[in-house]
């Protein structure tokens, strides 16, 4: 604690809380009296100030502050915990401030402390705005606390609050990063609590077994979250759900990859509550956080543990659903907590005991059944059930991540637990002298895990796993594998050297040329991803330039150095940008560079267009093969202003977006009567396609027999055409229907009939009577008034022909004219 | 007919520099290479596949996967790729058995 924090002046100094979870040192209970709501921040701030008339929130949250910002106000409010109160915030501040409540509620139960006094009632329910207490047995030893403002909770709802009847939703929040289920407390609080000794627990009665604090569980745990996060890099991430859940055939997939791992899926949930796998930029593939790995290999064998237990209880595991487990997680977390407080072996039946003793009936729930679409209890398998999901459970993800070893069976079962600490002497501490493998002929590792320091873990990152034992593990380098690892940032050097040195037996002149011409291999593909291209006017004047560093890129370009910036004053075309806009175009279709085109631009007039004068360009027509069909789109965005008109035709036509014009010689013959005629047997074969009722074409090289036809049957030809009216080409297409039904007003007010072209309304046989657009329709009206349904516009009219009423949907009407 | 009004048609070859900057404006399609710059010009960020072989590209440009995002080829032994086209040009080639080597600049 600081000593700073401990003067005797009334004011706090500004203190230093580094000493605590970076969340709790900037956390100021005043701060977040809004979350509290108002009724729950009166309470608080009658508990924290000693006041007991307080009216409003402003005022609560002005003695919040004053109270805690004053060392002597604090010693005060100190001084009226309960014992229990005071406890758990002791307990609370040796954990850094933010802590799993269910290891404070494992803390407060494993010592029988009593439940603080508590004014609240129980079915009050302003806590944090809309909540009641929880109502099972001893929630009270949290929730009393949360209620006073002593602790705060990381997440609303949690198990210590009761979501009874609400008129409306009620608030949800997480504070900051706070990992759910966890509480915190105002670090002026807790950097003013006295230091006292740790109150001792009851010890479970003498095992038998020989306590071991042994890393090697926890080693082979970490390689074996190395080997996920290798698998996933290869496979160049997992794709996600648009849910943010790793895609079923994915994990498929990547379990196809990792036969070397028992249980892959348990692995990938770690990796990914660890934050070692986290979704990429676009959220679409869950990939390695290149930082996170890295302190995977570093972190100290202890800190890994610290980590490992964080997310432990969070993980879904087969015994929780074969057991109808009700509350896993909350058991799992009293559960680590218990064999944390205790640390030495215990037999399996005084710690089922002992939990039996912490853990209220209501949480303890197992035996769940799914019945009828309805959950129900089973009360006779309920004892079995969870005898066997805590076994399972010990035997299965706690033994997994190397927390216990299970010996014994029967009645005789002891649980090892496995709690590292940083002062702890650790009975395999790596010898980094020592070899950490065996290098075999086949491109094998045979690696002893309990002798990796982080420097073996970097080399190791070159191979791939073949299999996991208690004390050994294999490992099998492969040129995907060298190749991984390589593109991570290895030195082939360093593997090398690596290899050899962790080996104890000498790395083969046969494996070393495979890892070498593996390597150069992987040279003689280079991608360059973000790279700065400079291009030089000639060759000479590149050359001359790359005296200053770079790498000579064809004739006249010059690529930059990794992390040099171009010299100033050249001109920088920037790709993450829209191009610039510099092909202008005449009318003629000819067009200049205003300035220097990019890259994909030229690429897209390369072979396309041809030089009509010095700076001129014309585009050409493609041989063969049309031009992609991007082109026009591509030549549009690097133009200023618009394309004209001619040379958009000719590239429609030459990309394929349109087709070719049609231009032939054809005959036309003419007739009022011209379909009747051409069902005429004489005349059969003879006229070709109809372009309208009267219009039909004469079949190619048939005009002569066509005359003689006609002249045989005494009709004598004109090379006089009619031209028809097109009674519908001067009628207007308006498309805003509010617009059609103003132009509509008018007619009707002006007294004008109106020819329409109109779709008639088409009801649907569906439940619902669906109206759709049915047939095209082409007459000539009266307009009467307008008229509504609903919100839908309808013209009632009078056809001209006929005289009978029409109820014309306006929306329907596709064009319309005055008569 | 010829023109009596004409001027006297000139006897001889053409003076060469005439004859020069007519071929330059045929109506052949110009290259890539033919589109220079009169200064120094840098182009940001561009992602770009080099090979030790020239004949390395000229294989992966009969990639029909490939050849698409293979926007030009700047030199026999690099080509320029597309926008955004780096994830498939990787995976085309590491599934074509290719390990490339990723350099980010």
């Amino acid at each position: 604690m600081k000593k700073m924090a401990r003067s005797k002046s009334n004011d706090l100094p500004a203190s230093d809380f580094s000493e605590f979870h970076p969340l709790v040192a900037d956390f100021r209970l005043e701060s977040y009296t809004d979350l509290l709501g108002n009724h729950h921040a009166l309470k608080v701030a009658r508990r924290i100030s000693g006041v007991s008339k307080i009216t409003g929130l402003s005022e609560a949250k002005r003695l919040i502050q004053e109270t805690l910002n004053s060392s002597a106000q604090i010693d005060e409010l100190i001084a009226r915990l309960h014992p229990t109160e005071l406890l758990l915030l002791q307990e609370l501040r040796r954990r850094g401030g933010l802590v799993n409540a269910w290891e404070l509620f494992t803390f407060a139960r494993l010592r029988e402390f009593p439940l603080p006094r508590q004014n609240l009632s129980p079915t009050a329910s302003y806590l944090f705005k809309d909540y009641q207490p929880a109502q099972w047995e001893e929630a009270a030893l949290v929730w009393s606390l949360l209620a006073d403002g002593l602790l705060f909770p990381g997440n609303v709802p949690n198990p210590w609050l009761h979501g009874g009847y609400s008129y409306y939703a009620r608030a949800e929040w997480r504070l900051g990063a706070a990992p759910p289920q966890t509480v915190l407390a105002d670090p002026r609080l807790l950097s003013r609590l006295p230091d006292d000794v740790r109150p001792t627990a009851p010890l479970p009665p003498p095992a038998g077994a020989k306590a071991a604090t042994s890393s090697l569980p926890v080693t082979l745990a970490r390689l074996q979250l190395l080997e996920i996060v290798r698998a996933v890099q290869g496979m160049g991430g997992v794709g996600l759900t648009k849910a943010g859940q790793p895609a079923k055939n994915e994990v498929k997939r990547l379990l196809k990859e990792l036969d070397g791992l028992a249980d892959p899926e348990t692995w990938l949930g770690l990796a990914m509550l660890l934050g070692l796998l986290i979704p990429d930029g676009k959220g679409e593939r869950l990939v390695p956080l290149k930082i996170g790995v890295e302190t995977l290999r570093s972190f100290p064998a202890y800190a890994f543990q610290a980590g490992l237990d964080s997310a432990l209880p969070s993980l879904d595991t087969p015994e929780d659903t074969e057991f109808g487990a009700v509350n896993p997680y909350t058991v799992r977390a009293c559960l680590l907590a218990l064999l944390n407080e205790w640390d030495r072996p215990v037999r399996e039946s005084d710690l089922r005991a002992q939990l039996e003793k912490i853990l209220p009936s209501q949480v303890r729930a197992f035996g769940v059944e799914m019945l009828w679409g309805r959950v129900s209890e089973i009360t006779a398998k309920r004892d079995a059930a969870w005898k066997g999901w805590l076994s399972g459970t010990l035997r299965g993800l706690f033994t997994l991540l190397g927390k216990v070893t299970v010996e014994g069976e029967g009645k005789d079962t002891v649980i090892i637990p496995h709690r590292l600490t940083p002062d702890a002497t650790d009975s395999d501490t790596p010898n980094a002298s020592g070899p950490a493998w065996v290098l075999q002929p086949n491109f094998e590792l045979l690696v002893y895990p309990a002798q990796l320091t982080e420097r073996h873990l970097t080399v190791l990152a070159a191979a791939e796993a073949v299999r996991f034992d208690a004390q050994t593990a294999v490992y099998r380098l492969t040129r995907s594998s060298v190749y991984a690892a390589l593109e991570q940032g290895l030195a082939l050097p360093e593997l090398l050297a690596g290899l050899q040195a962790g080996s104890a037996t000498p790395l083969s002149p046969a494996m070393r040329r495979s890892i070498e011409d593996w390597a150069a291999r992987r040279d003689r593909l280079v991608l360059y991803q973000g790279a700065t291209l400079l291009e030089y006017p000639t060759r000479e004047k590149r050359d001359a330039a790359l005296q200053r560093g770079g790498r000579a890129i064809g004739e006249t370009y010059l690529l930059l150095d990794a992390g040099k910036k171009p010299p100033v004053g050249v001109t920088i075309l920037n790709y993450a940008a829209a191009p610039k806009q510099v092909l202008k175009f005449s009318a003629s279709g000819e067009f200049i560079l205003a300035s220097p085109l990019d890259l994909l631009g030229r690429a897209l007039l390369a072979g396309r267009v041809s030089r009509v004068e010095e700076n001129k360009y014309r585009f050409l027509p493609p041989v063969g093969e049309t031009y992609p069909s991007g082109l026009m789109s591509d030549v549009e965005a690097r133009t200023a202003g618009k394309l004209p008109e001619e040379v958009r035709l000719q590239l429609g036509i030459w990309t394929g977006r349109t087709p070719a014009p049609a231009l032939s010689t054809v005959t036309l013959f003419q007739h009022p009567q011209a379909s009747a005629l051409a069902r005429l047997p004489r005349l059969q074969g003879l006229l070709g396609t109809a372009l309208g009722a009267e219009l039909y074409t004469v079949s190619s090289g048939k005009e002569t027999e066509l005359h003689s036809a006609l002249s045989e049957l005494g009709i004598q030809t004109t090379a006089q055409f009619r031209t028809p009216r097109d009674a519908d080409a001067d009628l207007k297409v308006i498309s805003d229907t509010r617009k059609k039904r103003e132009y509509l007003e008018g007619l009707i007010g002006a007294g004008e009939n109106v020819r329409l072209r109109y779709y008639e309304e088409k009801r649907g046989n569906d439940w619902y009577g669906t109206v759709t657009r049915g047939r095209l329709r082409v007459a000539n009206f009266r307009p009467l008034r307008i008229d509504r349904t609903g919100s839908t516009p309808y013209l009632e009219a009078k056809f001209l022909e006929g005289g009978e009423e029409e109820r014309i949907r306006i929306g329907y009407i596709a064009a319309l004219g005055a008569l | 007919m010829t023109d009596p009004k004409a001027a006297p048609k000139k006897r001889g070859r053409p003076p060469k520099k005439v004859a020069e900057t007519e071929a330059a404006f045929t109506a052949q399609p110009i290259q890539l290479s033919d589109f220079g710059v009169s200064e120094v010009t840098a182009h940001r960020p561009v992602s770009l596949l080099e090979v030790q072989d020239a004949a390395d590209l000229d294989v992966l440009l009969l990639d029909s996967k490939l050849a698409p995002h293979l926007l030009t080829r700047l030199s026999p032994t690099a080509a320029l790729l597309a926008k955004d086209s780096e994830k498939a040009v990787l995976d085309a080639l590491r599934k074509a058995g290719h390990t490339p080597k990723v350099v980010e600049r």
